[in-house]
């Protein structure tokens, strides 16, 4: 596991922890009874238990995963994500996202026709896109985002995007936005962005908005 | 040096209930200040099933109805005003969640419909439906935030209110990244702090950051709080470890077939599916008690008749409800479980806290420019809440306290915070930073939890509620004698110590009212007093603050709802003959049935 003291700059270090437990537990049971049983120093985050929340993210055997909804294994590997400014050991700061999202109007702007306040539909892509829970794995996977750059979106804001363009209420040209945030970029990408989640982030929200 | 900032509103957590009453206040023209102690838009909102009672748009329907509902669940306890200010303004909830984004379940012309069956004790089908549960509200929530001017502070953990000779003034939290202090004056706190399942971590369903600890900062501000005692437990994972606890289902899920059995195979309550939560939750405390579990300390919810008499259809109705339990069942107990061939074995998980703040008809507390919404007010689902009402109740509370504290802050001068006050509540808080005595915080905060789920929890009678004062006792004691490193950032047994110094007094104040309350009531229920007693306890039991500790008395119910019945044997005949007719029908034809009144409510490709 990547130990990190980001306050004191220096370099992560590698603990390792030898636990034992029985069969079907999950990388965040793991790293619970550690934290109760041998280290309280240990700082995760997490919220649900099971898929719901997505706080609990981070770099299990060099992939982002939920650490609710993956089994522990021998041997394994945990870091916390990348392009996250790290907090302290798998902490990531997720206020910088609050802040990154806020720049990109990336909520409902309604549109003149108030006819359509309750009477609506939305297109089947729509429900797809709608249980994202900003876990933060597609864009930890991602080659091109980093939360410095002003030019490149990434998968969730894309998502974000694509959501709001199937959606009837909104107003603004979301195909646009995205162009601006450089989607063009995901055109060469070899990376079919995946999600743990199972939300058609390449499929339907980057292809949408192409 | 201590910075101090100043805001209208202060509003504490950041679920649904929070984040609406931020968003509409600051748009109302307030200067608004957000804390929350996880990321933005959570809480227990980002994970609920996403079923929300609406206004009365079934033509079945009425607001008398709704109140009945609401009262016979309550089992009288509930706050007449409160009650009726939700059902006369619930068809709001859904308005204000459509405006900030979300969609709700539609039919082919694109009109809202409910879903075909009435859920979770309602009498009447009135409940709406997100498209992918909770977390479809979690984002239509950041994403009104993210479009508003509200100040946001994630991950801040609020230690304290501030108060002064005019009520509450303001609040000082500390920011979990780096341990700094921070002080807001404040002309209004609006507390949506949500519930306590932490306080019997790990069997309960709730987000680990519902500590509780909005309810001890009222009180330590002398507002009062009531129903304290009241506590909602449903059907949880009972393993792996890792998962226990986590939802699984709730009476209503058993649908019409499902049985609950105890590990002999005999039915510990007849038609679960058809009782409220606060009389399946007694069936499993007697199963539990006389000892008659199953492996892993549950009981065995079998719903394979459901599957026999209606075929694939049945598990549509379920994910319809909750697909996440279907896929929670499937990873900790496989295939044939999610399929319900098998029997799921669970066990009671504390799923709400139906007490806390008292508040009147403007969300304020008995504290000056001191409001509560959310699962943190008290009153208005008395001792038991219907399945769906929770979500309806954080946003139109939401909406009314944005009305009343907005129009009130507008007429204020910002209050004065006295810093020197200040500073010394942060040495207090800073005190125990460095100790190195004999427990890690994280010890004693399992040793409560466990403590209070076994004798606080599902099953409590007067012993075991007596056992729990001592051992708190102890627990207060061992707090004086603890480990914490010396660090500024993300010190996670110094917020463990902050959080669990506020757990032990709320375990303390729920314990001395369970015991007060010598009866079974809605989701209080005592197995030494197994029965309603309406002669001695139709009456509410208050908190209030007495110097550094808490005293009780309890209140009369003097309201007219006294009278409201339960339905008449008349009444019950229609319900009785559908029930007959269902229990009776052949399969194939209940299929069609069902398939019909599902009509376009299950989308095509989900079929």
């Amino acid at each position: 596991m990547a130990r990190h003291e980001a306050l004191q700059e220096t370099a992560p270090r590698c603990e390792t922890y030898d636990i034992s437990l029985e069969s079907g537990e999950t990388v965040l049971g793991a790293l619970g009874y550690i934290y109760e049983n041998l280290d309280s120093t240990l700082a995760f985050q997490y919220g649900c238990r099971f898929k719901g929340c997505g706080l609990c993210t981070m770099i299990i055997n060099g992939k982002a995963r939920l650490a609710c909804m993956t089994r522990v294994e021998d041997g394994m590997e945990l870091s916390p994500l990348n392009h996250f400014p790290v907090i302290r050991d798998l902490v990531v700061d997720r206020r910088a996202l609050t802040r990154f999202l806020r720049l990109h109007q990336l909520h409902l702007t309604w549109s003149k026709d108030k006819e359509l306040a309750s009477v609506f539909q939305v297109p089947s892509p729509y429900e797809k896109l709608a249980g994202c829970v900003e876990c933060l794995a597609c864009m930890s996977e991602c080659p091109s985002f980093s939360l410095g750059s002003k030019g490149f979106g990434g998968p969730l804001t894309f998502v974000k995007l694509a959501q709001l363009h199937f959606d009837p209420r909104d107003a603004l040209d979301r195909k646009a936005q995205a162009k601006a945030l450089g989607i063009s970029t995901c055109l060469e990408c070899e990376i079919k962005c995946s999600c743990p989640l199972g939300v058609p982030i390449h499929k339907i929200a980057i292809k949408s908005l192409l | 040096m201590l910075t101090l900032k100043e805001c209208d509103i202060l509003v504490v957590g950041g679920g649904g209930a929070g984040v609406t009453a931020a968003v509409l206040s600051a748009r109302a023209g307030a200067k608004v200040a957000l804390v929350s102690n996880d990321p933005v838009g959570r809480g227990d909102t980002c994970i609920a099933s996403g079923i929300m009672a609406n206004g009365i748009i079934n033509a079945a329907d009425n607001p008398q109805k709704f109140i009945r509902d609401l009262v016979l669940c309550g089992e009288y306890l509930n706050d007449p005003s409160l009650v009726s200010l939700l059902v006369e303004r619930s068809g709001e909830a859904v308005e204000v969640l459509e405006e900030f984004g979300m969609v709700f379940r539609r039919d082919r012309e694109g009109r809202r419909v409910p879903i075909p069956f009435p859920l979770g004790g309602h009498s009447v089908a009135r409940s709406l439906v997100t498209l992918t549960e909770g977390n479809q509200i979690g984002n239509a929530l950041r994403g009104a935030l993210y479009g508003s001017d509200v100040e946001v502070n994630e991950e801040y953990l609020i230690t304290d209110l501030i108060t002064g000779q005019d009520g509450v003034v303001g609040a000082l939290g500390i920011d979990l990244y780096s341990g700094e202090f921070l002080a807001w004056s404040a002309k209004s706190v609006i507390i949506a702090s949500g519930g306590c399942g932490a306080l019997f971590a790990p069997f309960t369903s709730n987000m680990r950051s519902n500590t509780g600890d909005g309810f001890v900062l009222a009180l330590e501000a002398g507002a009062d709080l009531r129903d304290m005692e009241q506590a909602q437990f449903i059907f949880g994972i009972s393993h792996p470890e890792s998962l226990i606890g986590v939802l699984c289902g709730e009476p209503a899920s058993a649908g019409y077939f499902g049985r609950l059995l105890d590990r002999d195979g005999k039915e510990i309550i007849k038609n679960p599916g058809k009782k409220t939560r606060g009389q399946v939750a007694a069936a499993m405390a007697k199963t539990i008690s006389s000892n008659k579990v199953g492996p892993h300390g549950g009981v065995f919810l079998d719903l394979s008749k459901n599957r026999e008499r209606l075929g694939p259809i049945y598990r549509k109705v379920l994910s319809l409800s909750r697909k996440s339990a279907l896929d929670v069942v499937r990873f900790a107990y496989g295939e044939r479980e999610a399929g319900c061939e098998k029997p799921w074995e669970v066990v009671a998980s504390f799923h709400y806290h139906p007490g806390g703040i008292k508040v009147d008809e403007q969300c304020q507390s008995t504290v000056r420019n001191l409001y509560a919404i959310g699962q943190v007010q008290g009153g208005l689902f008395g001792s038991d809440r219907l399945g769906s009402v929770s979500l309806t109740e954080l946003f139109v509370f939401a909406k009314i306290v944005a009305e009343s504290a907005v129009e009130k802050v507008m007429n204020m001068s910002q209050p004065y915070v006295d810093t020197k006050k200040v500073g010394k509540i942060v040495e207090s808080r800073r005190w125990a930073m460095g100790k190195t005595g004999a427990f890690r915080p994280v010890e004693l905060k399992c040793r409560l939890q466990k403590l209070m789920y076994e004798k606080v929890g599902p099953v409590r009678n007067g012993v075991s509620l007596e056992e729990a004062l001592r051992e708190l006792a102890c627990l207060d004691d061992d707090m004086k004698n603890v480990s914490i490193p010396s660090r500024q950032d993300y010190n996670t047994d110094w917020i463990d110590f902050l959080q669990l110094q506020k757990m032990i007094v709320l375990a303390r104040i729920i314990t001395r009212c369970a015991l007060e309350r010598r009866e079974s009531r809605g989701s209080h229920v005592r197995t030494d007093y197994p029965k309603r007693d309406d002669a001695r306890w139709l009456k509410t039991i208050v908190v209030k603050k007495d110097g550094e500790e808490f005293a009780l008395h309890t209140d009369p119910i003097e309201h007219a709802w006294r009278d409201i019945e339960s339905p008449g044997l008349m009444e019950q005949v229609p319900a009785r003959i559908q029930g007959f007719f269902v229990s009776n029908l052949p399969g194939g034809l209940l299929r069609r049935i069902l398939k019909k009144r599902l009509g376009g409510f299950v989308r095509e490709d989900q079929h």
